[in-house]
């Protein structure tokens, strides 16, 4: 690997964290299996994109973007938590409602911020070589979201949460209003999902309706990555975690991107890719039963 | 010993490798998914570097990257591309294309496989696009597809249409179909997909509403269209292509520049660039203006659809 493919998956990496923060929100802290990841990726980046396309300040456009990805959660939550939908099947009917709403907001599959004032090409316009700036602005915006999501978690309602999502039962009878908190908890993930869509398509140059796709794998693979190579003992050791997770997951995929040199083919990625992550889980575990053993 | 044994070895083997490498020049290829588009377009870019004695292994190397279908993975494969010494790159599909674009601003880049550049803003000019990037554009001829639908079926109220209104190659080509029946006084019928499985119902759907069906070159509707053409002998509604392998594969007819013609172009550009030493910016987006005509003979028998003979005379006969 190029030191130039090194900083390259390092900042898509740090950029996925806020996915990876996102999916552990929901699938471990609140216990939730919200599907919604899909489709408010690509919200974000819509929302974003044709609002800068649309004339709007693109710092504006990117926390727009975050917005309306914490109202998709909402939507889940609502519908699992009032109407009584099933998890999956509520973050189901609002990703998959989501590609339409995608569609009319952006007025075209494809938009094209190729040249345009963004975030990006605002760094790029200090002077700053974007290949080193870049990494070094997502780690600045994956440490913000952890610190703060870390401290949330430790607050009064934070605390809330985790109890609903470890023993729903439980924290009602104690007074918790779980179903609240599960649409509070369910709009700040999909607000993270969105900011990452928002600040993706601005660093890669276009927003795309089909770019959702696959989302959720990969917030899930980094959490449960981050899980193995961080024991989450501490709430700020799993948040940590899972940054590193999407991190180790995107040096996995760059790995497996120079598999030509040992006679591997384009059509091979994924199966390399499930191969290492599958390797980097087991190891620990491995080491741990041969530590044991040569104690014995 | 054995530790200094191994390492002059690997050293051995490392100056090897350098040397005959060192004088290689690097092609990179990338897409976003497989596809039986990508596959033509890649057999005609390396058939025509190949005429020019470019080749894998003979003083040239391509490296190939597929990102399998993910966004991120695509971006990735750019970042990655932009540090290495690539002495060009090759990226086919409109996402991809941006990713590289975006990434990659010193080595030349060409695309082929896009159908609108401009609106993807690959480039700012067809004519002249400054800059490191140009390529080989996609123009289905429609105009001649639907003289060939009209000539098929003399009585043609209504058309169907079905793509995936996620494809940004997709929209500016139903634009331009939408143009055209309007301006005949036929009637369309859009349905969209926005996944595989969704085509089968979507084609059913026409069944009692249209004489034919136009399928553009979308990418979601052509990888599966084995399933349109059962539809299409279910329903008997016939289908017609704006590229001649969807014949090959089923359409009852059909008119195009093959996207192996394409594939051509692009090696064209590649060539110059590589071997004659021109600027990608100095270098025109090419167009394809050789069509082929052809039929798929199994397919009309079963449809028992008549063809006029003067479209026959030099079309291409496939599926005997």
């Amino acid at each position: 690997m190029s030191m130039t493919a090194l900083l390259g998956a390092l900042e898509l990496g740090l950029l996925t964290g806020l996915l990876a923060l996102a999916v552990f929100l929901s699938f471990r802290v609140l216990n939730f299996p919200d599907l919604t990841v899909d489709g408010s990726f690509p919200l974000g980046a819509a929302v974003c994109a044709a609002l800068i396309v649309a004339g709007a300040n693109p710092y504006v456009a990117t926390f727009a973007g975050a917005g309306a990805g914490a109202l998709a959660g909402a939507l889940t939550a609502y519908l699992n938590v009032r109407l009584k939908i099933l998890h999956l099947l509520a973050g189901i009917l609002v990703m998959v409602g989501l590609y339409s709403i995608n569609l009319r907001v952006m007025g075209a599959p494809n938009v094209p911020l190729i040249g345009t004032h963004t975030v990006i090409s605002d760094i790029e316009s200090a002077g700053l070589q974007p290949k080193y700036a870049l990494p070094l602005l997502f780690l600045g915006i994956a440490a913000v979201a952890a610190a703060l999501l870390t401290w949330f978690l430790s607050t009064e309602i934070g605390l809330a949460m985790r109890a609903t999502g470890e023993n729903p039962r439980m924290s009602s009878a104690n007074g918790i209003n779980t179903g609240r908190l599960t649409i509070v908890g369910l709009a700040i993930s999909n607000a993270l999902v969105g900011l990452c869509g928002a600040l993706f398509a601005q660093s890669q140059g276009s927003s795309d309706a089909a770019m959702g796709s696959g989302m959720i794998v990969i917030g899930l693979a980094s959490v449960i990555i981050g899980e193995n190579i961080v024991p989450p003992r501490l709430m700020v050791l799993a948040v940590v975690g899972a940054i590193a997770g999407s991190v180790l997951y995107r040096l996995v995929i760059g790995f497996a991107l120079s598999g030509n040199v040992i006679g591997l083919q384009a059509q091979d990625l994924n199966i390399i890719t499930a191969v290492m992550v599958g390797v980097a889980l087991v190891l620990p575990r491995l080491r741990a039963t041969l530590k044991r053993r040569s104690a014995a | 010993m054995n530790t200094l044994c191994r390492a002059a070895l690997a050293a051995a083997a490392l100056a090897a490798s350098a040397s005959c490498w060192a004088a290689d020049k690097l092609i990179g290829i990338t897409y976003y998914i497989e596809h039986p588009v990508v596959v033509e377009l890649l057999r005609g870019f390396k058939d025509s570097l190949k005429a020019e004695g470019i080749e894998d292994g003979k003083g040239y190397r391509f490296e190939t990257q597929s990102a399998q279908g993910s966004p991120v993975t695509a971006a990735q494969i750019a970042k990655k591309f932009a540090g290495e010494p690539f002495d060009l790159v090759l990226t086919l599909s409109t996402p991809s294309s941006q990713a590289m674009v975006s990434a990659v601003k010193d080595k030349p880049i060409v695309f082929a496989g896009v159908t609108d550049p401009l609106g993807a803003k690959l480039v700012g000019n067809l004519e002249k696009p400054g800059g490191n990037v140009t390529g080989s554009k996609d123009a289905p001829p429609f105009d001649k597809v639907f003289e060939l639908i009209r000539a098929t079926i003399p009585n043609l109220k209504a058309v169907g249409i079905l793509y995936n209104a996620g494809e940004a190659n997709s929209k500016s080509q139903v634009d331009q179909i939408r143009l055209l029946a309007k301006a005949a006084g036929i009637e369309v019928f859009e349905v969209t997909v926005a996944k595989p499985s969704d085509v089968q119902a979507a084609a059913q759907s026409f069944a009692g509403k249209v004489q034919a069906i136009f399928c553009p070159n979308d990418g979601t509707v052509i990888s599966n269209f084995e399933v349109l053409n059962r539809v299409q002998l279910e329903t008997r509604i016939p289908v017609f292509a704006a590229d001649v392998s969807t014949v090959n594969r089923g359409a009852v007819a059909g008119i195009g520049a093959s996207f192996y013609q394409g594939g051509l172009n692009a090696g064209r550009i590649a060539a110059d660039i590589l071997k004659r030493g021109r600027k990608a910016g100095d270098i025109a987006v090419v167009v394809p203006d050789k069509f082929d005509t052809a039929i798929n003979v199994k397919t009309q028998q079963a449809l028992g659809l008549a063809i006029p003979e003067s479209i026959r005379q030099g079309a291409k006969l496939l599926g005997q």
